[in-house]
């Protein structure tokens, strides 16, 4: 018979020795009056011969080498050393009780059966459970992915699938089995490389082709063969997962491709719109302190107009719409509530150059409008100060070439609205040729394209 | 929040009753116990009312951040072809004359106008295709100028509604409800997040005239059971779209405000008597109407627009009351962040001769929707406005009476109909949804009314299952129990 299958034997085999060895120490502490030594001896011997066999058991698992191997080291030795005492002090007690003066080794001996115990049942629950099983940290973490589907995020297509969609679904459903500690099948999946590699059945991907790759075909085998993977019991993966999957495994399995590549396909765009069905557009900025209520009010004593971005939101849009006349000095009002800004529209107003010292202070503006003010490229220096600016409109203003050049070195600008400004034609396409990635609007973005 | 939204609360038929039969209840209680405090049973009554205070309040700032902050929707009422405009069906070509399939027609009800017909030739459109844009999407050739801007929409060709006539279908895609009396879908949004320019109302309303001769009822922008001064401020198709805006010769405007203190001391006297929230609607339209006198006059002066903006709206952006000048007025009122501007233009209804009908009214719209959000793009105000243009309805693939050489008609056809979208963060040059070969079925990706309102609420920044008014003992939403938000066409 296969040492490998008897060794199998083993997860039932230990618990034996846990509960019989903490019964000797309970008689022989707890309840010495009652108990005679012929009983501590029987159960000594019941419980040396289970832990000695549990010992051999183990010994007979170990060699599938699923296992990461310091672990396995330290629980085999624990494991050898817990049923040597075992034995001796069955021995001790058997031979020795005679000598009851010699109390100290019996407790000596009972001691570190005890101690061993606890490293052995530790070690051991490491090696099936994970290191990590024992933490609180653990717990929290698992309420939270107690999701249905792996989550996915809606933003950022540029990011890698790999990175963002697979190794999630990885992650909740496959990596408890095939990890570092404990490799079931050899196949560790932790990692790209490690993934690629596979494991005793090979490799587990087939770039190209999923219906060939292990990965794929075992989730789709029938849920009581033995290959099934997740086995029969384990959470399983869910259809759409597994759409994303063949998806990523047909077309190349890279580690780079990404997620907007992956959303022109029809079926993965609507596996991605329901895992992202819970996130809503945001700022993505930093929460903070709300901005004092008597200071809006005081805002809108003076017209300007001022709205919460979102409920809840501490950040403001506002606006100058009904302050045509609205010069420099009255911007002062926006002081005690500068970090709060992000979107501001100062359009149509009589400010100039001199009033970036203080707008470019407000230094959570994604939004702003300066659209036929008379700002020029004295500004520009300020506005670079800006450094989270992702949309500017300087249409109608004196900006020039020269200044749309300097902004579009800005990091996060997306988009610049420059119409009817002093941009020229030639300003912009070089612009759009040195930053390609951000969209320059001159008024111009409009031929009848025919095909 | 803004002046506006601050709606006090004002007792109603329903909570008189409410809090009254908890009141006697609550001193018929302490009757049968015989044993319960004064102090006790008093606060019992305080605390009762207060749920209802909490109900219908306005949003103050939407749920979550938006995407768009104003809405222009060109409602083209009549119901515009399909087949003509937006959904390229080479086999309607290939068939022309020869009877629809039965498992195409299916059970699908027809209207009354078609229903008598024992034949349903399919008809081929009476235009040609071609492709434009970088996506070679396929577009009529009527519509030159929306082909233009084909990479900037959203184009949705699996719109659903349930109604088959102008009217109920009509109401239905503004109010969520086929009968009149809910309110519409600005109406909401003003009461639900107010205006964004003290001088100007949040919702308003434009007709074209020179279109067709199918009614438009008001019902259409109606605030229903909102408070009355949500509903939509209708700008005349005439020379002076606001009547009566300058004060009369020898009228100063201090007197004009003096006059309306005067006025406003006794409707509060009024409303602490009687608590009508009519009275307060008085008092804020009131207080509007003196602060569109200035504001107003300047939106609707386009002599300082430079020609080469209005020859992009085409010949009719001069004459007031056309589709063209209501586009132009509807960008000046954006630019001055009125947050829903609804124009409706009439001209869409062809049971007859459709090939000279539909020319009629893409020349009328076509050049003055694309201009429109081309100047919203150049202006940098796309990124924030949605533009919506759609009808009520779609029509039938199938020619309404005879199928003579002359021409043909088409009639009613809810089952199948194209909307597009722009700017306001849908997803640009995206075509949504499809038809079958006869553009008569959805088959992929249904975008129902609902969904549409629901999905149009959430670029808002508004979660439509929590906007909510309690009414008559019944709690509305726009989308009422229904509304999935198409988030595959947002960017």
């Amino acid at each position: 018979m296969n040492l490998d299958f008897i060794g199998r034997f083993h997860p039932l085999m230990v618990h034996l020795p846990i509960g019989i060895l903490a019964l000797a120490a309970i008689l022989e502490y707890i309840y010495p009056k009652r108990t005679s030594p012929a009983q501590i001896q029987l159960v000594l011997l019941i419980g040396a011969v289970s832990s000695v066999s549990a010992a051999i058991l183990g010994w007979f698992l170990s060699l599938s080498s699923e296992y990461d191997e310091d672990l396995l080291n330290k629980h085999k030795w624990t494991g050898i050393i817990l049923s040597f005492f075992t034995v001796v002090l069955w021995a001790w007690k058997y031979k020795g009780t005679g000598f009851s003066k010699f109390k100290i080794i019996s407790n000596l001996l009972f001691g570190s059966m005890l101690l061993f115990l606890v490293l052995t049942g530790h070690y051991g629950g490491s090696l099936t459970h994970g290191e990590d099983f024992l933490s609180i940290d653990n717990l929290k973490d698992s309420g939270k992915n107690a999701s249905k589907e792996a989550f996915v995020p809606a933003t950022g297509t540029n990011e890698s699938v790999y990175e963002k969609l697979i190794t999630p679904i990885l992650s909740e459903k496959c990596y408890s089995c095939h990890n570092p500690n404990k490799t079931k099948g050899n196949l560790k999946m932790q990692t790209y490389a490690a993934l690629i590699k596979g494991g005793k059945t090979g490799p587990s991907i087939v770039a190209g082709d999923a219906l060939h790759s292990e990965l794929v075909k075992r989730t789709l085998l029938d849920l009581d063969d033995k290959k099934r993977m997740p086995p029969k019991g384990k959470k399983q993966l869910t259809i759409n997962e597994i759409t994303l999957l063949k998806w990523w495994i047909n077309n190349g399995a890279s580690e780079k491709i990404s997620i907007s590549e992956a959303i022109k396909n029809d079926t993965i765009r609507a596996f991605l719109a329901v895992s992202s069905q819970r996130s809503e557009p945001s700022l993505g900025l930093p929460s903070i302190k709300k901005a004092d209520s008597l200071v809006i009010i005081k805002l809108k004593e003076k017209l300007w107009e001022v709205n919460s971005i979102s409920k809840g939101s501490s950040y403001l849009d506002i606006n100058a719409v009904s302050l045509s006349s609205l010069s420099n000095q009255q911007l002062n009002v926006l002081q005690e509530i500068d970090d709060n800004i992000a979107w501001l529209n100062l359009a149509n107003t009589q400010i100039n150059d001199e009033a970036f010292k203080f707008i470019s202070q407000c230094k959570n503006v994604l939004k702003l409008n300066l659209a036929n003010t008379s700002v020029s490229n004295m500004a520009v220096n300020d506005l670079k100060k800006m450094s989270k600016l992702q949309y500017l409109n300087i249409i109608g203003t004196r900006i020039d070439d020269a200044g749309l050049m300097q902004l579009c070195e800005m990091g996060f600008l997306k988009n610049i609205y420059c119409w009817r400004s002093k941009v020229t034609i030639n300003g912009v396409e070089n612009c759009k040729k040195k930053y390609p990635k951000v969209k320059i609007n001159n008024g111009d973005d409009f031929i009848l394209v025919k095909k | 929040m803004d002046e506006i939204q601050k709606i006090q609360y004002n007792a109603k038929r329903r909570d008189f009753l409410l809090g009254s039969a908890i009141g006697l209840g609550g001193i018929a209680l302490q009757g049968l116990v015989g044993c319960k405090s004064k102090t006790e049973a008093v606060k019992k009554d305080n605390k009762i009312p207060e749920p209802v205070e909490q109900e219908n309040r306005p949003l103050g700032s939407p749920h979550f951040m938006p995407t768009a902050k104003r809405v222009i929707y060109l409602f083209q009422s009549g119901g515009p072809s399909q087949m003509e405009l937006f959904d390229y069906k080479p086999m309607l070509y290939r068939m022309h004359g020869k009877e629809i399939p039965p498992s195409v027609m299916g059970t699908n009800r027809v209207s009354g106008m078609t229903s008598n017909q024992y034949s349903f030739p399919l008809a081929m459109p009476a235009c040609n295709f071609s492709q434009y844009g970088s996506n070679s999407t396929y577009l009529s050739e009527l519509i030159p100028h929306t082909a233009s801007i084909v990479d900037e929409l959203c184009i949705i060709k699996s719109m659903v509604t349930d109604q088959i006539n102008h009217e109920p279908a009509m109401i239905f895609t503004q109010t969520g409800n086929q009968l009149s009396g809910r309110p519409c879908i600005g109406s909401w949004l003003s009461y639900g997040l107010g205006s964004m320019n003290q001088n100007l109302p949040a919702f308003i309303v434009m007709l074209s005239k020179g279109g067709g001769d199918q009614p438009i009822s008001s019902a259409a922008w109606s605030s229903g059971f909102l408070p009355s001064y949500h509903q939509g401020v209708q700008f005349l198709s005439v020379k002076d779209p606001v009547l009566f805006l300058k004060t009369p010769d020898g009228v100063e405007r201090m007197d004009r405000r003096r006059a309306l203190d005067f006025i406003k001391q006794f409707n509060i006297v009024q409303n602490e008597k009687w608590q009508d929230p009519e009275i307060e609607s008085q008092i804020t339209q009131a207080e509007m109407a003196y602060k569109m006198q200035i504001a107003v006059p300047d939106i609707l002066d386009l002599s300082k627009e430079p020609k080469h903006i209005l020859d992009m709206y085409g010949p009719d952006v001069t004459k007031p009351g056309t589709f063209a000048h209501n586009c132009i007025t509807a960008r000046r009122l954006i630019e001055k962040d009125v947050r829903f501007v609804q124009l409706y233009h009439l001209g869409w209804d062809h049971h007859g001769s459709i090939s000279s009908g539909i020319r009629k009214a893409t020349k009328q719209t076509d050049q003055a929707s694309a201009a429109l959000v081309k100047d919203l793009k150049q202006r940098g105000l796309l990124d924030d406005t949605l533009v919506i243009w759609g009808g009520e309805f779609g029509r039938t693939s199938f020619s309404q009476g005879k199928l003579t050489p002359e021409g043909f008609g088409r009639d009613h056809h809810p089952g199948a109909y194209t909307t597009w979208m722009a700017g306001g963060g849908v997803k640009p040059g995206l075509v949504y949804g499809q038809t079958d070969d006869f553009a008569h079925n959805v088959v992929k990706d249904k975008v129902h009314v609902h969904d549409f309102q629901a999905t149009l609420l959430y670029m808002l920044g508004i979660d439509h299952e929590k906007f909510i008014y309690k009414n008559e003992g019944r709690r509305y939403r726009l989308t009422d129990v229904h509304g999935q938000v198409i988030k595959d066409i947002l960017a």
